[in-house]
């Protein structure tokens, strides 16, 4: 009888991920945050496997500069997940802003002017295919402070919120799939070599970064002094 | 003390906080002023609310003649 009961409850899980899949279920649906609730997609992904049709890209005139200002990151289990934003009608921008727990907040992670960057590659094989975001930048010297602030890095799991050179505010990873980090410090082998940490963060996602709108609250810890 | 100087504007759910980057940039909490807190109220952010004015002491009642 019991397996009766599970086996029914597989079928309707079933039914339920078949009927999500065959249409375009709204983002904020009951249905939708009940499929979320079971981990079986992503809260703000796109539906997978829906094909569509494709939108034109304009070009703009205006300046267009490259490279990254500023990188605010915070540890995933210091974000209050019951409020994590919706995307908006865009569907590309959160909605909402990132709320830390109480009396925690992100840490402001300063970096060598002109070494930070991002970026989102569309890879993988044929019918499996993925994007694989990236966030990168230099942090020079090596000191007890810096020490401290890596010694916490090894199986974080991290939300970045990156500043490009035309002010606009992008998230990296979310509560289902955070940034891992990755460290490389070198002292050189000369006098006038660079005397730093290559510091990263990947992760693997079904859409390109979001962008973002809400308040960056930061709290004052010991950063790397740059 | 954080909001200090703010008088029409008070700091909430800011305890432990120290900066908050917003699109007009980088505030302190420790010094933000009423005009920061004003651009920030508008804009919709959860840590400033605006101080409410107490209520009138002047009374309604109409003098008896």
């Amino acid at each position: 009888m019991k397996n009766f009961k599970f086996l029914g409850l597989i079928a309707v899980v079933v039914m339920l991920i078949a009927a999500v899949s065959a249409f375009a279920v709204p983002a904020d649906s009951a249905v939708m945050h009940f499929v979320q609730d079971l981990g079986l997609v992503s809260s703000g992904s796109t539906m997978l496997g829906m094909c569509v049709s494709f939108a034109s890209i304009k070009n703009k005139c205006g300046a267009n500069p490259g490279g990254t200002s500023e990188l605010y990151i915070i540890n995933k289990v210091d974000v209050d997940e019951t409020q994590w934003p919706e995307l908006g009608a865009d569907g590309v921008t959160y909605a909402g802003p990132i709320v830390p727990k109480a009396g925690k907040g992100f840490a402001k992670w300063d970096f060598a002017q002109d070494t930070g960057d991002f970026g989102f590659t569309l890879s993988g094989d044929p019918g499996s295919q993925s994007f694989e975001h990236t966030v990168g930048v230099y942090i020079p010297r090596f000191n007890p402070e810096i020490s401290k602030v890596y010694k916490d890095l090894p199986n974080a799991e991290i939300i970045a919120v990156k500043i490009d050179a035309n002010g606009q505010k992008i998230v990296f990873g979310d509560l289902q799939r955070p940034l891992t980090p990755k460290l490389d410090y070198k002292s050189g082998k000369k006098f006038n070599e660079k005397n730093g940490a290559e510091f990263g963060l990947t992760v693997g996602n079904n859409h390109p970064p979001y962008f973002y709108s809400g308040d960056i609250p930061v709290v004052d810890v010991v950063a790397p002094a740059v | 003390m954080l909001g200090s100087k703010l008088k029409k504007y008070k700091l909430v759910n800011a305890e432990g906080l120290g900066r908050i980057r917003t699109d007009f940039g980088l505030i302190s909490l420790a010094n933000i002023t009423d005009a920061q807190a004003e651009k920030l109220f508008h804009a919709g952010s959860r840590y400033v609310e605006k101080v409410e004015k107490p209520a009138s002491t002047t009374g309604t009642s109409r003098k008896k003649k």
